[in-house]
């Protein structure tokens, strides 16, 4: 197998591994924000 | 019997209204409608459609079956949500979206007649022939039975209006099986409906075809449902306010966002989920082509921009903003549904597919009929308020 198509299919699996931990480390930031309402502030 | 049901729905009030701007629309598109479908039935595919060997697959599958089934995925979504999971503050609007996911189901049965002609054949997957080895065979059995579980998660509302106190003890003491029965069942079609494309790699474009297409049906089927949740509440809220129950404040706001924060949620997952189909063809390139900046309008259009639009109106409060959002998801799932069945697939024929009038006039004729079907139910069964003397009974 050439040595370019090695590298090729490490770096499609490596991407997939890249978008799953990207998504992880995403989702706790878009969590928070999706769970902490907006404060009203209140007039007397 | 009759009385005591003309006094609950009010008979005489809706009966006032008979000419109103829906109506007449309505009647004019069934008067071509109906025509158009018996002329269909009488000289068949050829005369009425523009489907051919090449595209055998079009409008009916791809907009009344495919999308009518992802958009009745309400019914499922909120039934486990109650009753499994507890969230009974979502229970003023479960029957509306159970109605919804009956209904939807129905429809999509109708439009595969339409599509498939010969009505007579339909029961020979369930009661005559049994093709096991087929993914359609599998689709036929999980429609069967999720609209048998569908008509016995509404009958209780059906038992209410008829005063049927016996028979709704039986169906309300099986609410809970068939609700698991329901989840179940949708689990496995809304993702088989997704893995009759896996038999097409070549006629798909690799943008939308993946290994993780019945995941990405069943995932899409769930945002699907909760945002037509919203839309269809805060419709039937609007139109059938006479119908609510006075005595029964209900927050509908609360449950938009509610609703509106795990659309958000599963939004996001999906995005990932579509890059990593993407990833997993190594179709980057791809992107780069006319059908590629189409698929990018379909995640970062209807998947990305609504995934935000929910999170910053969950977060602000902003009902308003929630219920745009379930619009544009809406929308996002009947492309969707259509780039998979029409667009994309059988990409790289010369010999296009574009529906007919007729088809087109069929799928609007009915949409038409399912509207007013669940505005006769509304205006008559406990859909969106309770009866006095069944209150607290489910």
């Amino acid at each position: 197998m050439p040595y370019e198509d090695i590298w090729g299919m490490y770096s499609a699996k490596a991407m997939e591994y890249i978008i799953a931990v990207v998504f992880l480390f995403l989702f706790i930031p878009f969590w928070r924000f999706v769970n902490k309402k907006k404060e009203t502030i209140q007039h007397p | 019997m009759d009385e005591r049901i003309t006094q609950r729905t009010g008979g005489s009030h809706s009966r006032a209204k008979i000419i109103t701007p829906f109506n007449v629309v309505a009647v004019i598109i069934l008067a071509i409608g109906i025509p158009v479908i018996i002329y269909r039935f009488a000289n068949g595919l050829g005369a009425a459609t523009n489907l051919s060997n090449t595209n055998p697959w079009g409008l009916w599958i791809g907009f009344d079956v495919l999308t009518g089934v992802a958009l009745a995925a309400g019914g499922y979504v909120l039934a486990s949500s109650v009753y499994l999971f507890g969230l009974r503050d979502y229970y003023p609007v479960l029957r509306a979206a159970i109605l919804t996911g009956f209904l939807g189901y129905f429809f999509v049965v109708v439009g595969l007649l339409v599509d498939l002609g010969q009505p007579w054949r339909l029961p020979y997957p369930v009661f005559y022939s049994y093709g096991v080895t087929s993914v359609l065979f599998l689709v036929a059995w999980h429609v069967f039975l999720y609209l048998t579980v569908q008509f016995l998660e509404f009958s209780p509302a059906v038992c209410e209006w008829l005063g049927w106190k016996k028979v709704l003890r039986w169906v309300t003491s099986l609410t809970i099986g068939v609700t698991i029965a329901g989840v179940v069942l949708s689990t496995l079609h809304q993702s088989a409906l997704g893995a009759l494309f896996l038999m097409f790699p070549t006629k798909l474009h690799p943008l939308w075809y993946s290994q993780f297409i019945p995941v990405f049906f069943f995932i899409s089927s769930i945002i699907g449902g909760l945002a037509m949740v919203i839309v269809e509440s805060s419709l039937s809220h609007s139109i059938f306010r006479d119908r609510l129950d006075p005595e029964r404040h209900v927050d509908l706001g609360g449950l938009t966002l509610g609703l509106g924060k795990a659309a958000s949620v599963v939004l996001f997952a999906y995005f990932f989920l579509k890059l990593l189909g993407i990833a997993d063809g190594n179709h980057w390139g791809l992107l780069n082509t006319p059908l590629g900046y189409w698929f990018l309008v379909e995640i970062l259009g209807f998947i990305l921009l609504p995934c935000f639009l929910f999170a910053f109106g969950v977060r602000a409060n902003n009902v308003g903003l929630v219920r745009f959002a379930s619009i544009l998801t809406v929308i996002g799932i009947v492309i969707n549904r259509l780039n998979v069945s029409v667009v994309a697939l059988n990409w790289n024929v010369t010999n296009r597919y574009f529906p007919s009038w007729m088809e087109i006039i069929i799928t609007i004729t009915i949409i038409t009929i399912g509207i007013l079907t669940f505005r006769w139910i509304v205006n008559r069964m406990p859909v969106l308020q309770e009866y006095p003397e069944f209150r607290g009974a489910h």
